[in-house]
């Protein structure tokens, strides 16, 4: 329900109510993340050791702790068989890229950081996943309000079919990477290589470049569609931008998820974008399937679910959505360089093998 | 003239008009010392005068909100609907005006209250130790009195503010037999919105109406009926596409009958609704959301004065509930939304209840009553039945069960003995002791801390149990100055069963397998409150503190079942201190200046600790456990002026203008504290004030 509108109307009220950042001095403490998953799929399936962050800072310039380096990192599944990860750099770890997961099989995580503390996961089953039948799109305009107007965007969104398992309750949870082609508009010049606040450009005319899912969460349970076939399901929408300016190809994945990691995506799903104010359901503590083995009161967030993956790949023509906003402009002073290389967008010059012709 | 009085006579004389100047007279409908020789405990009254001339929010006269300057009634913020008395949730208080139930005590979310100013005669808060007459809330019992009409001339009266007006007309339909009193109000608070920045503030719309009716038949010295009739309306629409709208209606049917001079009848008959409807009207999502409870009431009270020291009465009330908790359906043919019905409910609560006040002595005396309710929820309907080896959730039905109209669904009952002790020092002092049971069979249904349009009530069914508190309480009492200053020191500790809480993350509306996402526990509260008040003189007014706090529990079997795993945590209303004062001075006849002034710990929330990084997403923060944060503390004054007109014997019209500021020196309260995670930012923590500034304010009102 729209309750969340009175509370940035009461936000917006700013002519009597207002609005002030303030510090907050809570939690310097920070908690460690263990974060990862394992799927179906070829590898190599990652896991990633953190700590939370303070507010007024951006993780990606805090330092990284030592604890997370050096840590032994395992799967197990439920015959003892265990697949120890390989650490790269700044608490990623990850198995070896011949390592899937089986589905009917158990798996847990077990982690040793350097100080000792050892943590492991509550393990999960990998369940089967309902093939995806086909995937379409759809170009329509949606409304959107911003502070002063209320204006029209063309949006592309992206439709499944499936036919969800009658024997089970199932739990989703949908993925997505778009891959687009790009174009240098001065990479075509018979030059190799074209010169932008003096440096020498190589020129490189056609590209292709990828969207990553980032800040995308859509799960589902099967409650209201047990059993039936599902048709036209969006999965996710995308504006009509530079993206679709040659082509678009969209991957959509649909993972499978036990009932307490769709617990645990369903409530962090919903408290994005929570305001915590009286007129909204209060955020709470989430809990993952993470414990600590030394000190059971430690809390440690995080997840390390496994999932069987199914996908569909769905491909949109320039032609298919109308106007876009064609080329980056290409003048000043210094040329960007993505005009010359396309490589600069960034992207690879390498056509994916699923790209058509 | 001397009369000597040996036996029951009459006497008519006729008096000749004459006018003297006097400097001052009180007129007290109570012994001036009633606060100490009475068997009432965490009792308050306000008389309408008081109200009128504490400082108020954009000049409305607000009842709701001078309760909250009395010692142990606190709100969760500014703005926010219905109000908690010692450690009470907002549902465990039994508003009552006339008779008639009032679920929800707010215009415009909570900024303003439903009762009209105009008609308002008296209010009595009772925090602790409520009647036996009273049942079926926890907390507290607020009983809002209306002005009769008047038996002999027509009187107008009615006030112009900034955001509404109010008129009341009274006057005799049949002289000294039968007499109405009508009185109305109206917002006109649009220009508010559109003074606002934000447009899609400017294309919202907020807007409220009551009506009052009461009539009053004299049928002949002993007897007289009375109809008390309310109607109110509130609507309030976001950004020209969601409108909430809430509704009242109430007709109570009031006899009141003086068998002889030492006994009394009262019947009242209740009929009343409450209503929500959320609506929203565009093309493809087009829907309509309401939920609407109904009731109907028969309440008997016989009164017998058996001596001067013995005082009885007994009594029963029916309630007969027939609740919608909600109902969706799409508003267009070409709407997506689809229709989904919750299950009607249908309850009746029965109750017989004797008191007796017995004065031993002239320094001891007791008040005791019995309370007996029976409750009885009843089809059609069905339950899903839950397998007993899991946690109550959706995945764990295995059965549903159904019954037919008439079945027995659920059937609760037990006493409520409620107690008072009064040993009287002196004729200036008193120590009281009481303690009182009290049960609930309505639920408020939020997982908010305020009342908000969207809540909707639950009776008790096979999942539900009612929810019971037991207070103990004891108070000092010492009036000096001829009893024109009342002092005291109350301690309360409270214990409650059965308190009705929700799960994390859990989903509230239409819900058809809510009790899934509802939880249970206990709830312990105690406190201290000290009150001072003047009551006369050309200053008046009080000052109050208290020291309070208010936990729950909630450990059940499985882990979803348990809040803070299964620790006690603060309430969301749990507000350690709080300090207030009221005071009015009178310069002269023309001018009345007033002030009030209220501090209060911050309120619990769940705040976050921590930002942090799962798969692809970041900036998620990290939360506490439920309640272990607070929000700075909120402190406010508020001042004003009243300028009336002189009055005098031959001028029959009177009119005022009140001045005022709130929130004197425009503090910005914190009302919520959130992170937002703007793109390229760091997150950071942001606090918001709804009234973040100090407000001005100009009221008229006339009389003639």
């Amino acid at each position: 329900m729209k309750i969340t509108k009175i509370i940035s109307l009461l936000i917006s009220l700013t002519a009597f109510g207002c609005l002030d950042q303030i510090d907050v001095n809570l939690g310097e403490e920070p908690v460690l993340i263990i974060d990862g998953g394992l799927t179906d799929q070829p590898g190599p399936h990652v896991v990633n050791l953190r700590f939370s962050t303070g507010f007024n800072k951006i993780a990606i310039f805090e330092k990284i702790r030592s604890e997370v380096i050096g840590a032994v990192v395992e799967i197990v599944d439920n015959q003892g068989t265990r697949e120890r990860l390989i650490e790269l750099r700044n608490g990623k770890y990850q198995t070896k890229p011949e390592y899937q997961g089986l589905i009917g099989k158990t798996y847990h995580l077990e982690v040793l950081l350097n100080n000792g503390n050892g943590y492991t996961s509550i393990p999960e089953k990998m369940v089967p996943v309902p093939e995806i039948q086909s995937g379409s799109f759809e170009k329509r305009a949606v409304e959107f309000a911003t502070e002063t107007s209320i204006g029209t965007i063309s949006k592309v969104f992206f439709k499944i079919d499936f036919q969800d398992d009658p024997e089970s309750v199932n739990y989703y949870r949908w993925r997505y990477r778009g891959t687009y082609q790009i174009f240098a508009p001065l990479g075509d010049l018979p030059d190799t290589c074209v010169v932008s606040c003096e440096v020498c450009w190589e020129t490189i005319p056609d590209c292709w470049a990828t969207a990553f899912d980032f800040q995308f969460l859509n799960v589902a349970s099967d409650e209201g569609f047990s059993g039936k076939q599902v048709s036209a399901m969006e999965v996710y929408s995308t504006n009509v931008d530079r993206q679709f300016n040659i082509g678009y190809s969209s991957l959509i994945e649909q993972h499978s998820l036990s009932e307490r990691a769709f617990t645990y995506w369903s409530n962090l799903k919903n408290q994005i974008g929570n305001n915590g104010s009286i007129f909204e359901t209060p955020n709470f503590q989430i809990n993952g399937n993470i414990r600590s083995e030394n000190d059971p009161e430690e809390f440690v967030i995080g997840y390390f679910g496994v999932s069987a993956v199914s996908s569909t790949r769905i491909f949109v023509a320039r032609s298919d959505v109308g106007k876009t906003p064609g080329d980056i402009p290409c003048g000043g002073t210094c040329i960007p360089p993505a005009c010359i290389d396309c490589e600069q967008w960034p992207a690879t010059q390498f056509k994916p093998d699923f790209w058509p012709n | 003239m001397h009369i000597d009085l040996i036996e029951d006579q009459v006497l008519n004389s006729e008096m000749k008009e004459s006018t003297r100047n006097l400097e001052s007279v009180t007129v007290y409908s109570e012994k001036e010392n009633v606060n100490v020789e009475s068997l009432e405990v965490g009792r308050n009254t306000l008389s309408i005068e008081t109200i009128s001339t504490l400082p108020s929010f954009l000049g409305e006269i607000d009842i709701v909100k001078s309760l909250l300057l009395l010692p142990g009634v606190s709100t969760v913020g500014e703005g926010a609907g219905g109000f908690n008395v010692r450690g009470g949730g907002v549902d465990q208080n039994l508003i009552l005006q006339d008779g008639g139930i009032i679920f929800n005590p707010s215009h415009v979310f909570g900024f303003f209250s439903v009762f009209n100013p105009a008609m308002v005669d008296n209010v009595t808060l009772y925090k602790g130790a409520a009647p036996a007459q009273y049942g079926g809330r926890l907390s507290s019992v607020l009983n809002v009195n209306l002005k009769e009409g008047n038996y002999q001339d027509f009187k107008i009266s009615g006030g112009i503010g900034l955001i509404s007006g109010n008129l009341a007309v009274s006057g005799p339909i049949i002289k000294n037999k039968l007499s109405f009193i009508v009185g109305g109000r109206l917002s006109y608070s649009d220009w508010l919105l559109q003074a606002a920045k934000d447009l899609n503030v400017r294309k919202s719309a907020a807007s409220f109406n009551d009506v009052n009716l009461k009539l009053t038949y004299q049928l002949n010295e002993n007897n007289k009926l009375s109809y008390s009739g309310y109607n109110s309306n509130d609507s309030f629409r976001f950004a020209s596409d969601t409108t909430f709208k809430w509704h009242t209606t109430n007709h109570v049917l009031n006899w009141k009958s003086v068998i002889n001079e030492d006994m009394g009848l009262d019947v009242n008959v209740v009929s009343g609704k409450y209503r929500y409807d959320i609506e929203d009207e565009k093309g493809l999502n087009s829907f309509e959301v309401n939920s609407e409870i109904g009731y109907q009431t028969l309440k008997l009270l016989f009164e017998y004065d058996i001596n001067e020291r013995n005082l009885f009465n007994a009594g029963v009330e029916g309630i007969y509930y027939h609740f919608k908790p909600g109902e969706q359906r799409p508003l267009s043919p070409e709407s997506g939304v689809s229709i989904k019905n919750i299950e009607d409910e249908k309850s009746l609560e029965t109750s017989i209840f004797v008191e007796d006040e017995y004065h031993f002595s002239d320094a001891f005396s007791i008040k005791a009553g019995l309370r007996f309710s029976l409750f009885n929820n009843f089809g059609e309907g069905s339950d899903f039945i839950y397998d007993e080896g899991g946690s109550r959730n959706s995945r764990n039905i295995i059965d549903t069960v159904f019954y037919e109209k008439g079945d027995k669904i659920a059937t609760y009952n037990g006493f409520e003995p409620r107690v008072t002790l009064n040993y009287k020092i002196n004729a200036a002092s008193a120590i009281k002791a009481s303690f009182n049971r009290s049960r609930q069979y309505l639920h408020l249904i939020s997982n908010t801390a305020a009342i908000t349009p969207t809540d909707f009530w639950k009776t008790s069914n096979r999942y539900i149990a009612p929810e019971t508190s037991d207070q103990y309480s004891l108070g000092y009492f010492r009036n000096f100055k001829d009893n024109t200053i009342e002092t005291s020191v109350e301690a309360y500790y409270k214990s409650g069963n059965d308190i009705v809480d929700f799960k994390n993350g859990a989903v509230l509306l239409l819900n058809d397998n809510i009790e899934a996402d509802l939880i249970s526990g206990t709830s312990e509260a105690y406190g201290i409150e000290m009150f001072i008040n003047k009551k006369a003189g050309r200053l008046t007014g009080w000052i109050s503190y208290d020291f309070s706090r208010t936990f729950r529990t909630i450990d059940g079997e499985f882990e979803d079942e348990e809040i803070n795993f299964g620790q006690q945590y603060p309430a969301n209303y749990d507000k350690p201190h709080d300090f207030t004062f009221a005071l009015n001075y009178k310069a002269s006849h023309v001018v009345t200046f007033g002030t009030n002034f209220t501090y209060s710990t911050g309120r619990p929330v769940t705040a976050p600790l921590s930002l942090l990084r799962v798969s692809n997403l970041t900036g998620i923060a990290n939360y506490s456990l439920r309640n272990q944060e607070r929000i700075p503390d909120y402190h406010r004054l508020d001042l004003s002026m009243t300028i009336k007109t002189l009055p005098r014997v031959d001028r029959n019209w009177r009119f005022s203008w009140t001045l005022g500021v709130y929130n004197l020196y425009a503090r910005r309260n914190a009302y919520s504290v959130f992170f937002k995670n703007n793109l390229g930012i760091p997150p950071s923590a942001f606090r918001l004030a709804v009234l973040g500034t100090a407000f001005p304010t100009v009221t008229f009102n006339f009389e003639f």
